[in-house]
């Protein structure tokens, strides 16, 4: 601060002088107050100590209030100043991603501290404007535009501004402006908070180029080398497209065979830069030939084992290689001499690369031989070689076998084991086609090592117990090496989930003088536990901070923990609320401490969705009018669906969905030729609340309006049931449901005019409506990797049902189902699965008068079941009829049972683009009775099928046949007269059929 | 300085009564900045009262320069990018006593445990803070040891700053500090 004072003078002078002393002390006086330097010191010691007085927060020159704020900031009113609590609190207003600066002001209140918080919100750029001469040739607008949309994407943060001038000043330059000036200009705008992000561009004067000069041979003609290259004089000189048009030369030069082709271009800039004289050196280079002289190589394999062309080089180093690839290609192939050496002849300006062959005699191995192990048997051993009699010898995978041979006996114990290995050829007579080779492996197995004792050294937060859980070694156990690592990652994992996040493991062994035991220790450096100090959310507009907290795994005041952040990550991501969630840990001050901060975005909170498709199955229908005999007919069902789902109800992760759809199926024959009929549909609508009544199950209300058609009756159905599921493990969950819905047969093919069984038909098809009353409960194991296609895994699952008169239900009886599948990928990498499925169900009334009504019995047959029948007509049949056991009825109708069995087996061989084969065999059948379960009485099918992953879903089509066909009756009023079966059955859907 | 007129008198009174009124209002109402966001390094902030931390606890020194601020900021914007690397790489902890030496170094910078406690207090530090800073530092030497093992001990500095040029112009950098001039 300068001060100017004038001494002596009159009138006006003096009052100018006196005003200027008085600005002078005014101006020093706010100086004062204010602070020349950005400093604090000086000013905390005002404030430190006192008592708070108040705590504002001024968002651009108003005060907010926000109950975030209040929870997150540490200067507490009342309580006194403390830097610690500021510098948290700026942490934590900074964390919350709001904001792209904070700071503290404070001021004095009758000796209190008045805090104000000032933050100034980050405004998004959402406009980038250009000015003044943003059209000169070469670019626009749009052009520069994308120059920093492709880097920063629509809305890029304004602290890039100054790498954004820089961008653009390299664009332009690249376009021939070499002295471009870009000068940034922010305009921020508010409620809402924005910015507008301007650049007045001054390209200046463009470079032309002046002067080309072809240095060496072009092999085309020099107007047309440099047309290629954009060469003209007087135009534009653009650095990256002049590069772009050399490299695309160069690439064609290379394609027909001249690699070793190369185009350097030099600029020299005259004119004050407005000139660039440009001088392009050529070298055209050999064309360049690959031979192969002396012993032949298959043809296929020569581009793989010599890649000059894919390369597009024919540098030392790749050649070289390529001599070594041929070498251990044949020797792998017993030529244990081969040889491959390159030559580089020049003639007739070409380039000849000749790799000379020379197989040498192959090597077969003549004699195994293994001696020296005494600790593992051959039995043991033998399996796991790749040397065997009689195939041809490789040094490589005699190398591997002795390592395999070492680490048999290292995990045993053996921890000194070699097994030093020899070959040796043997002279005959055929010596320069055929050598046969005796190999011999000596074991020497050294002492076998037991582990002494184990022990863990400095660790101090986690107790001997608790980490010897976690260590493989234990003392009288044999001493694998290898286990040491494991062991050490595991006790290193160990202190990472208790957020010991520089914890560092040393493992260290001693032996004995006879290295027969071992003293194991485990050397721990915990370093610093991390603590977490605030959990602050952010991004969550819908969904209530109670919903995300409640699947947080850690807490303010827990550790740090990996495993519990991971496992909150997870959950977080499987509430399905969300397009993206992040967990990032936030230092400050105290680096014991840390924030986490649980940034998210959500999902949409309504989905819609419908489609049209078709479904395509054989089925069967009434030959002729009612009575008539089954006849299998291919359906084809146009269908429609719709669902609208609403998640995240009042924050809280309930969600709503409604499910609507309607199939239009030909009825009978008849129905063919007057166009389809309404009969099916099904509304769906369920409610879910997550945590039911604060516990750790999901409450699920569905209500159920539908109607169905199957192949002997069709059926309407309203029905609703309250459901609690509870994942009891990642991979096992149970479920409890109460179900009650009331049933009716609308349709019904079934004839009762057959003397045997008409009285069980009466009963069965009975038009009266039913109430059904019934609880539920289920068990769940699911470790598939995939519930639509599952490659891996199981799926097991038991469930059992009771409707009682007592709950109010019609028809009293219990009802079990039990399904177990596996899925397996073979070996081989092909990605070919093994499916299996086994599927039993049982059920049995109270009152054999009172049967289980059709929509509760068992059926099989279709395309989830056993595939060589139409849907439902898997049964048990006799002739006569037997109304004992009988599940069909004379004219072929199924009639249900109450136990059924279906098993199935499928291999699943992935093709490409998503499309796959398969084949399968079904086996299984339907019985009336729980105790006429046969396993003779099984029906089988065979077939294969096609898979297509469509963007609607996996499209299915099978082909099943039966294996066996029966004779059935051809017509209803004379059974005498027999046809057969039809044997295969086809099959168009979704999905897999298990 | 001679005052003659009355009516100047009597001017330069009243300002000097609004000068007094306006000290007197200026110790309830005007404000001062105690600590602020002066960078963001790879989404780390570092305050006005780090840098003043650093200055008063002789962790990181200015220099000859005009502008301290800027100065240790710089050096503070690179020590949070070597530690972001140091974090990745996970060097051994170090000594048990070292950092209590380092300590002992800093208190010794002070004529009495006073003005060492008085300097952390403004500093917004507190001895868990100071140890795990210089805990920190320690590391950081730790790794350059490691990293830079091999370097002739003369052009070791010059390789450790083109390593740290190399962070810079990789990392994430916001200086809200150039906004405040």
């Amino acid at each position: 601060m300068r001060r100017t004072l004038h001494h002596g003078g009159h009138g006006g002078k003096e009052v100018r002088s006196a005003r200027t002393y008085s600005a002078g002390l005014i101006l020093c006086v706010l100086c004062v107050l204010r602070g020349g330097e950005l400093t604090v010191s000086g000013a905390v010691s005002d404030f430190l100590g006192k008592p708070v007085a108040s705590v504002r927060f001024v968002l651009e020159g108003r005060d907010v209030t926000d109950p975030t704020f209040a929870q997150i900031v540490e200067t507490a009113v009342d309580r006194p100043l403390s830097m610690v609590q500021v510098r948290e609190s700026i942490a934590h207003l900074f964390s919350l991603g709001r904001f792209e600066d904070v700071s503290v002001d404070a001021s004095l209140d009758n000796g209190r501290v008045a805090l104000q918080y000032i933050l100034a919100p980050i405004h998004p750029v959402t406009r980038i404007r250009f000015g003044r001469r943003t059209h000169a040739p070469g670019f626009d607008d749009g052009a520069l535009r994308r120059v920093i949309t492709d880097r920063y994407g629509s809305a890029p943060p304004v602290g890039r501004t100054i790498d954004m001038v820089r961008m653009l000043t390299d664009a332009l330059g690249e376009r021939g402006y070499l002295h471009a000036s870009v000068t940034p200009r922010i305009q921020i705008d508010h409620a809402p908070e924005r910015a507008t992000l301007s650049f007045d561009i001054d390209p200046g004067a463009r470079t032309t180029i002046g002067e080309v000069e072809i240095v060496g041979r072009a092999t085309v003609s020099r107007s047309e080398f440099l047309q290629r290259l954009g060469l003209t004089a007087g135009a534009p000189y653009q650095r990256e497209q002049l590069a772009t048009r050399i490299e695309r030369y160069v690439e064609e030069r290379r394609r027909r065979g001249y690699y070793e082709a190369k185009v350097a271009p030099s600029v020299r800039l005259a004119d004050g830069d407005r000139v660039a004289n440009v001088t392009v050196t050529v070298d055209p280079g050999p064309l360049v030939r690959v031979v192969f002289a002396g012993d032949s190589l298959p043809a296929d394999r020569r581009d793989e084992l010599v890649p000059v062309a894919r390369e597009g080089s024919v540098d030392e180093d790749l050649l070289e290689d390529s001599s070594n690839r041929i070498e251990e290609y044949l020797r792998a192939l017993g030529y244990r001499d081969a040889k491959a050496p390159h030559t580089r002849g020049t003639s007739n300006g070409e380039l000849a690369i000749t790799f000379t062959v020379a197989r040498g005699p192959q090597y077969r191995v003549s004699r195994l031989e293994l001696s020296g192990h005494a600790a593992v048997s051959t039995s043991e051993l033998a399996p796991a070689l790749r040397t065997r009699v009689g195939e041809p010898f490789s040094d490589s995978r005699l190398d591997a076998d002795v390592a395999t041979i070492e680490d048999a006996y290292r995990r045993r114990g053996f921890a000194a084991v070699r097994a030093p290995s020899a070959a040796e050829p043997q002279r005959t007579a055929n010596a320069s086609a055929q050598v046969p080779v005796i190999v011999r492996i000596v074991v020497n197995e050294g002492a076998r090592s037991i582990v002494d004792g184990v022990a863990l050294e400095g660790n101090r937060a986690l107790d001997d117990a608790a980490l010897r859980t976690r260590i493989g070694l234990a003392a009288g156990a044999p001493f694998v090496p290898g286990q040491l690592t494991i062991d050490r990652d595991a006790i290193q994992a160990a202190y990472n989930d208790r957020g010991f996040e520089n914890a560092s493991v040393t493992a260290r062994t001693s032996f004995s003088q006879s290295n027969t035991r071992v003293a194991v220790t485990y050397a721990i450096q915990e370093g610093p536990q991390i603590f977490v100090d605030h959990v602050l959310i952010v991004g969550n507009v819908r969904t209530s901070t109670e919903t995300i907290e409640r699947e947080l795994q850690v807490a303010p005041g827990d550790p740090f923990g990996l495993h519990a952040l991971n496992e909150s990550q997870r959950r977080l991501s499987a509430l399905g609320l969300f397009r993206r969630v992040r967990l990032a840990e936030l230092r400050h001050g105290e680096d014991t401490k840390r924030d986490l901060l649980v940034t998210v975005e959500e999902a949409p909170a309504t989905t819609v969705g419908g489609g049209l498709g078709a479904e395509g199955r054989v089925r069967v229908v009434s030959e002729g009018a009612n009575g008539g005999v089954a006849a299998q007919r291919f359906d084809v069902a146009p269908r429609m669906f719709f669902e609208y789902g609403r998640r995240n109800l009042f924050g809280k992760n309930r969600s709503i969905n409604v499910f609507g759809s309607v199939s239009l199926h030909p009825q009978n024959r008849d129905a063919f030729a007057t166009g389809p009929r309404l009969t099916e549909y099904r509304v769906l609508g369920t409610y879910r609340e997550p945590r039911l009544l604060n516990t750790a199950a999901d409450g699920l209300l569905t209500a159920t309006l539908e109607q169905q058609f199957r192949s002997s009756f069709s059926f309407r159905r309203r029905g609703a049931s309250a459901q609690a599921a509870r994942r009891l493990t990642r991979e096992l969950s149970i479920t409890g449901a109460y179900q009650i819905q009331r049933a009716e047969l609308i349709d019904v093919n079934v004839s009762t005019n057959q003397p045997e069984i008409g009285s069980l038909i009466e009963r069965l098809f009975s038009r009266e409506p039913l109430r059904l009353s019934s609880f539920s409960t289920s068990l769940i194991r699911d470790t598939r990797d995939d519930t639509v296609s599952p490659t891996s895994g199981d799926y097991v699952s038991a469930s059992g049902q009771l409707a009682a008169l007592a709950i109010g239900s019609q028809v009293g009886y219990m009802k079990s189902f039990f399904t177990a599948q596996k899925f397996h990928v073979l070996g081989g990498g092909n990605g070919i699965v093994l499916a299996g499925s086994a599927r039993l169900g049982m059920a049995a009334e109270f009152d054999t008068a009172n049967p289980i009504p059709e929509p509760e019995r068992f059926f099989a047959g279709g395309d989830t079941t056993v595939r060589g029948f139409a849907l439902d007509t898997l049964g048990v049949r006799h002739n006569p009829t037997d109304a004992q056991s009988d599940t069909i009825d004379k004219n072929g109708f199924p009639i249900g049972g109450n136990a059924t069995v279906i098993l199935n087996g499928e291999l699943r061989v992935p093709l490409s683009g998503g499309l796959s084969v398969v084949s399968f065999f079904d086996t299984g059948n339907v019985f009336q009775r729980v105790s006429q379960l046969n396993v003779t009485d099984l029906r089988n099918a065979v077939g294969f099928g096609v898979r297509y992953k469509s963007p609607f879903g996996p499209l299915r089509v099978d082909l099943g046949f039966k294996t066996h066909v029966e004779a059935i009756p051809c017509k209803a009023d004379n059974p005498t007269v027999a046809c057969f079966e039809t044997r295969p059955a086809l099959h168009i859907s979704f999905g897999q059929a298990f | 300085m001679r005052i003659e007129d009355c009516g100047l008198r009597i001017y330069c009174r009243r300002s000097i009564g609004a000068l007094v009124l306006l000290a007197c209002f200026s110790s309830t109402s005007i404000a001062e900045t105690i600590d602020r966001v002066l960078a963001v390094v790879a989404g780390q902030i570092i305050t006005l009262s780090d840098v003043t931390a650093a200055r008063a606890l002789g962790l990181q020194a200015p220099g000859n320069t005009a502008d301290p601020v800027r100065a240790v900021l710089s050096k503070l914007i690179d020590r949070e990018l070597v530690l972001a690397e140091v974090e990745r790489y996970a060097p051994p902890e170090p000594p048990a006593g070292a950092v209590e030496r380092e300590i002992d170094a800093v208190r010794a910078r002070f004529p009495s445990t006073e003005t060492f406690d008085d300097a952390l207090a403004r500093s917004g530090l507190d001895d868990t803070h100071l140890r795990e800073r210089v805990r920190q530092d320690l590391r950081i030497r730790i790794y350059e040891d490691q990293r830079f093992a091999a370097a002739d001990p003369g052009r070791r500095q010059t390789l450790i700053d083109e390593w740290v040029a190399g962070l810079r112009r990789r990392a994430e950098i916001i200086d809200l500090y150039l906004t405040t001039r």
